[in-house]
């Protein structure tokens, strides 16, 4: 069936209508205030399933499946407007290849690991996973299981995540993605606030006067909040816009001052910028005294890699994060080494870029946001160069007010609202809370109702190490929810493979797709995604938002939180605990880790009668209690009054999402200034109250090299990254037919002379290898990503050419977050 | 059959110059421009390419700095039912 022209014509207007109303634009023919009226169609918020910008999307459903969408006017994220992914992501649930039924790996009838996957029950499934595990707690115990999760889940899929394996399995072997993406953040913020997540928001956008990336490639990567950069650059009167990465991407377009710098030298960029302040006397010597204290950081510290590995034996200190006081002088002593001369020529960035960049932050009369992604995150010194941007920040006094703003930006829905503040790390808590500190699990233990003592202490195994593990024989039992960390890890060919596929271990992955990850599993079980539950996100800007359940998943696919809590129903806590543990809380006997942890009386506190009319909501169906509603409250125990204050549930139900801490029914802003933060004490103007004296901490921290440079044989750097088009590993937007045409395969970026050089044109196929191994590509020497020479860039979104193959597992040794953007790498004509 | 509302950001200087050549790719017509540099673009599939191509074509149009879109509707997909029932497949669609 054909639309007719005049529909075709109506459809236009609409869409002409909708854009002109959303950007306050005026359209001929009065058109600009029309309403869209579709028949049959409903619509519903929620935010987009993709980024951490935490769009809200209007999602509209006919027949039980969902068919159209339009940005929300009424979001303040987005006002109205979406990103090209954003506007396909209804049909991220209608792949082709959706997963609808529970497959296990068998021949003959039976498990084996070497079989093929065959479709079974969720009975059959979850006996032999229950299976596996019953036997790695006995001759392992709690340390033999694990579980890689999300900032994808839903907030209450983390938190019923981390209470399953931190006081049901007794284990903290429980690590999200969100390790590969926001580790370094994290520990940026702990080490120099105290306290998590940025202290500023999006209004920044509209408020600054200068922004500048650091490692980030907005244009592509977050587009909405590139949109509003850029309407505040096209409108504001001397606004600027100065981009720094390791080769020219689409950002460069808008900037003022675009500078390529060589691979690491962003230390010294930051340093320099401290020492520029500091030399022309735009010190704000005020703030300084009041609200901050100097240190220096350990050196030397490694690449957390392997212990034994020669790099991490030849380290000095390594993993030290240990910090020493120093005086002021000490400090500008410290940074004087980075003079302008020498930090262009270490940084290959011409000095007159350099000093124009300087001055933005050390003119008192120019706000000054920063904003970052992954070229800080995803860096052998990413938090200490989260920690040097800060710095510059705190030097000026340039924060926690409107315009004044260090930004870290996020790159999952929920990485902050999920991973960070629910606490799915292996370290962590809700709240902040870590495992190391007794009060803290004290706490956890109350508000959860299990036995003093339940919570270990130890800090288990984080993301990379996980995959070590599963390749040393250590972990045993694993399951992998919401994440394609097969085709996301590094070094996938000498850690990640061979540990998914030792024979000693027992693989389950649960995800809408048969993602690379699926597919090197033992057991897959197909997942209800988006809008096919209720859920709850946390976006880069401390916003909390939730949207119902619209539609019903395919076939048997069941949501993250049904299975996580069906499957705590097979053990006994005498399984789970062991015996000796059990006789210490003798209440506790005979109950199986269901009932401990979900029937506490706080998690099914709701009852059914409380869901919305007219919204299925199939998890709460299921249990018999409106066990989101309960899982969140219990949850929000932990940070009220504690900083990370949460409104009530029903309240974000009614909202486009609020900015904690929430007190008294109003959201928060800018954190730590007072009359914007409800924590700062009148008379104080700012406190960082993350921290008991109520200071933050300048870090200083100098230029160290990366573990491995392009050398003779492998003469290339090697950068990974993203592309509009596709979101993370592609799971999902190689899934809709438009976002797969407009971008099919990966290619490989790399400067025309690089490629004259080795005989290779525009389009020719290639072989990349690096010390791990090699992929095939096609090289392109245009397009979108100009690159400097001595340096190739790959998307990692395409699963026929597994780019981390080729990366080596370096970590942050603080952070333990990989770096993906600099190993050393050949090219050949394939 | 897709139609998308796009809120396009060009360059001032550059933005009649955009104007032109936007209007003469099929499948766009532009609604609405103000002095700022924002167009209201309205992108349609063509026969020969799909709605979301031409999206990505207009990021090449000198001058432009952003596109993102603020309604989409796929009319066809509409007519489609759930398949709840359908059987799961073993492989990726992609080998």
């Amino acid at each position: 069936m054909t639309t007719s022209e005049s529909r075709r014509t109506f459809l236009k207007a609409s869409a002409a209508a909708a854009t002109a109303s959303a950007a306050g634009i005026p359209l001929a023919g009065g058109q600009a205030n029309a309403q869209i009226g579709i028949p049959d169609i409903s619509w519903d918020k929620a935010p987009c399933r993709f980024c951490g910008t935490g769009c809200t999307v209007l999602v509209g459903t006919k027949n039980g499946r969902v068919v159209a969408t339009q940005g929300d006017p009424k979001a303040e994220v987005n006002r109205g407007l979406n990103c090209v992914k954003g506007y396909f992501l209804s049909k991220i649930m209608y792949g082709e290849d959706r997963l609808t039924q529970p497959m296990l790996r068998m021949r003959d009838g039976k498990y084996a690991k070497d079989g093929e996957f065959e479709p079974i029950s969720w009975d059959d499934a979850f006996d032999i996973m229950a299976e596996k595990w019953k036997e790695t707690l006995k001759n392992k115990g709690p340390e033999g299981v694990g579980m890689f999760g999300s900032g994808q889940w839903t907030v209450w899929e983390g938190y019923a995540a981390s209470k399953l394996m931190k006081a049901g399995f007794r284990s903290n072997n429980i690590d999200p993605n969100a390790r590969h993406c926001m580790a370094s953040a994290v520990v940026g913020f702990m080490r120099t606030f105290g306290i998590d997540e940025p202290m500023g928001c999006y209004d920044d956008l509209e408020a600054a006067d200068t922004f500048v990336l650091w490692g980030s490639n907005m244009a592509e990567m977050h587009p909405i909040l590139w949109s509003r950069l850029t309407d505040t650059r096209l409108t504001k009167e001397g606004c600027e816009v100065h981009v720094l990465s390791t080769f020219e991407h689409r950002s460069f377009e808008l900037a003022d001052n675009g500078m390529v710098f060589n691979p690491q030298t962003d230390l010294a960029i930051l340093n320099y910028i401290a020492n520029h302040i500091i030399q022309t006397g735009a010190v704000n010597e005020e703030f300084l005294s009041k609200h901050v204290n100097i240190t220096k950081t350990d050196t030397d510290i490694g690449f957390g890699l392997r212990d034994d590995n020669p790099l991490q034996e030849a380290a000095a200190n390594p993993n030290s994060g240990k910090l020493t006081e120093i005086s002021f002088d000490e400090y500008a002593e410290s940074v004087k080494p980075y003079t302008l001369e020498y930090t262009a020529e270490l940084s290959g960035v011409p000095a007159e870029k350099l000093e124009h960049l300087a001055q933005q932050y050390a003119d008192p009369n120019r706000k000054v946001m920063s904003l970052w992604t992954m070229g800080f995150n995803q860096h052998t010194r990413g938090s200490w160069v989260n920690s040097l941007m800060y710095n510059v920040h705190l030097l000026t006094g340039k924060i926690s007010e409107p315009g004044n703003s260090p930004f870290s930006l996020t790159g999952q829905p929920s990485a902050c609202g999920t991973a960070r503040e629910v606490g799915t790390f292996a370290h962590r808590l809700p709240a902040d809370y870590v495992v190391t500190n007794p009060e803290h699990r004290a706490k956890a233990e109350k508000i959860w109702k299990v036995p003093a003592g339940t919570i270990p202490e130890k800090v288990g195994f984080h993301a990379v190490q996980q995959n070590r593990m599963l390749n040393d024989g250590v972990l045993n039992a694993y399951w992998v929810q919401c994440t394609n960390n097969m085709q996301a890890a590094p070094n996938m060919n000498q850690e990640g493979w061979p540990g998914y596929r030792n024979p000693d271990n027992f693989i389950t992955v649960s995800d809408p797709y048969p993602t690379v990850t699926a597919m090197s599993a033992d057991l897959i079980l197909p997942t209800a995604m988006w809008v096919e539950k209720e859920g709850c996100y946390g976006n880069a800007e401390r916003r909390t938002q939730m949207w119902r359940q619209q539609v019903h998943a395919p076939g048997d696919a069941k949501s993250d939180l049904w299975q996580l809590m069906e499957f705590s129903k097979r053990f006994t806590v005498e399984e789970a605990w062991g015996e000796d543990f059990v006789a210490t809380a003798p209440e506790m006997a005979g109950k199986t880790l269901y009932e401990v942890l979900y029937n506490n009386g706080n998690v099914d506190k709701f009852p059914l009668s409380e869901i919305q009319p007219g919204h299925p909501n199939d998890d709460a169906n299921h249990f018999g209690f409106y066990v989101q509603k309960g899982l969140f409250e219990e949850y929000a125990e932990f940070g009220r009054g504690h900083g990370h204050d949460l409104a009530p549930f029903e309240r974000y139900h009614e909202e486009r999402g609020l900015r904690w801490p929430v007190v008294d029914g109003k959201e928060t802003l800018w954190r730590y200034r007072e009359g914007s933060d409800p924590y700062v004490e009148a008379g104080s103007e700012v406190q960082f109250y993350g921290f008991p004296d109520k200071k933050a901490k300048i870090i200083f921290a100098p230029y160290e090299a990366p573990p491995e440079m392009p050398d003779e044989e492998y003469d290339l750097w090697f950068c990974t990254g993203r592309v509009l088009e596709h979101w993370h590993s592609g799971s999902m937007t190689r899934r809709v037919p438009e976002l797969h045409r407009s971008f099919p395969l990966a290619v490989i970026y790399m400067h025309p002379e690089d490629a004259a050089a080795r005989d290779l044109r525009h389009g020719q196929e290639i072989k990349v290898s690096t010390r791990r191994g090699e992929v095939t590509s096609r090289v392109s020497t245009k397009g979108r990503n100009k690159v400097p020479k001595g340096l190739i860039f790959m998307p990692w979104f395409d699963e026929g050419q597994l780019t981390n193959k080729l990366t080596l597992d370096a970590t942050c040794p603080l952070s333990k977050q990989t770096d993906f953007k600099k190993c050393a790498c050949k090219v050949e004509r394939a | 059959m897709n139609i998308c509302g796009c809120l396009t950001h060009v360059s001032p200087a550059q933005a009649d110059a955009a104007a032109l050549v936007m209007n003469e790719i099929p499948g766009v017509e532009v609604h609405a421009q103000t002095a700022e540099g924002r167009f209201v673009v309205v992108v349609e599939d063509t026969p020969a390419r799909l709605a979301s191509e031409i999206i990505m074509d207009l990021h090449q149009i000198p001058g432009v700095l952003s596109v993102t879109l603020t309604y989409h509707h796929f009319e066809d997909i509409a007519d489609n039912v759930s398949r709840p029932d359908a059987p799961s497949q073993t492989t990726s669609r992609r080998p």
